[in-house]
């Protein structure tokens, strides 16, 4: 049991909740991007954008806070570890 | 390992953003006919679907395994695949309704399929319970027995559609439905991004685990190594 286990998982850990944080804010640009191209109708078949952008932020925020529990769980842990050390 | 992991990190990353691009923009997907725009909330739905069943796939042989072997490595894969499969399958049960109501007029309805895929979400969030708040040494074995049924209820939910009239649409693959050849090929393209990400995810997982388990039984030596003097 070694705390500089803990420190390299929780920086990757990071890395992951960083990533996404910028996947899900490409998420955005590209779909407000796309709708202001193909600027579609309000009406019609084309028109379920905001469905459409529910479900994709939807699925990232459920990721994003599941990876965050994570964290917290690890955080939770290190603190346990130093507890121990002394 | 460290290395290894950042680069699996950055390629899963960048794989996410391209599916997710192919997705959502009409020079990768073309728009569907019919539903029109919203029918890309496919590209996520479905993918998601197919990786929750991977992993429950995975936790039922994972369990079988401990319940031959008692290995702990299996356990805890077995506990990490049912979390990070809940948590895929919970996607699934959220993006559906959303499609649903400008498709079908409704949020919800209790079609075979749509019951199903919510009772198979709760048997794996009671094997999640079971884990998290039974204390008994026997809670890795019942929870493997558990898994075990709760597994068979998986191709139940995919051939659902086969077996009762519902409304839900005939499966992509082997359901004898017809798809785009570039659809097809965003939907995989998604697949494979979540995938990966599952991996990754579980990965993370399964070090937190093991290491909370580590840190469990250093606890349990204290207080033993506590005990003598306490007594004296």
């Amino acid at each position: 049991m070694s705390g500089a286990k803990f420190s390299d998982v929780f920086s990757t850990t990071w890395k992951v909740i960083l990533s996404l944080l910028l996947i899900s804010l490409g998420i955005t640009f590209i779909y407000f991007l796309i709708a202001t191209l193909s600027a579609t109708p309000a009406s019609g078949p084309a028109s379920g954008g905001t469905y459409l952008f529910a479900a994709y932020a939807v699925t990232w925020i459920i990721h994003i806070v599941y990876l965050s529990t994570i964290v917290s769980r690890y955080a939770r842990l290190k603190r346990e570890i130093d507890e121990l050390k002394k | 390992m460290k290395i290894v992991f950042s680069i699996l990190v950055v390629l899963t990353g960048i794989l996410l953003w391209y599916a997710m691009y192919m997705a959502l923009s009409p020079n990768g997907a073309p728009t569907e006919q019919t539903m029109g725009n919203v029918q890309r909330i496919f590209y996520y739905h479905v993918p998601s679907a197919w990786t929750a069943f991977i992993l429950f796939f995975i936790n039922f042989g994972a369990s079988i395994y401990y319940l031959i072997k008692r290995s702990p490595a299996a356990d805890i894969v077995a506990l990490v695949c049912a979390e990070v499969g809940v948590v895929f399958c919970t996607i699934v049960l959220i993006t559906g309704p959303i499609w649903a109501r400008p498709v079908w007029g409704i949020w919800w309805t209790w079609d075979m399929r749509l019951t199903s895929t919510l009772v198979l979400w709760l048997i794996y969030v009671s094997y999640l319970f079971l884990r998290r708040f039974s204390s008994s040494g026997q809670t890795p074995l019942l929870a493997a027995a558990l898994a075990v049924m709760g597994a068979l209820c998986v191709p139940f939910v995919y051939f659902s559609i086969w077996f009762f009239r519902t409304q839900h649409p005939q499966p992509v693959m082997g359901g004898g439905g017809s798809i785009d050849p570039r659809m097809l090929h965003v939907l995989l393209l998604n697949w494979l991004a979540f995938s990966c990400f599952a991996f990754l995810v579980c990965w993370s997982r399964y070090r937190l685990e093991k290491l909370q388990r580590q840190v469990d039984e250093a606890h349990a030596m204290r207080s033993l190594m506590d005990e003598p003097r306490s007594v004296r």
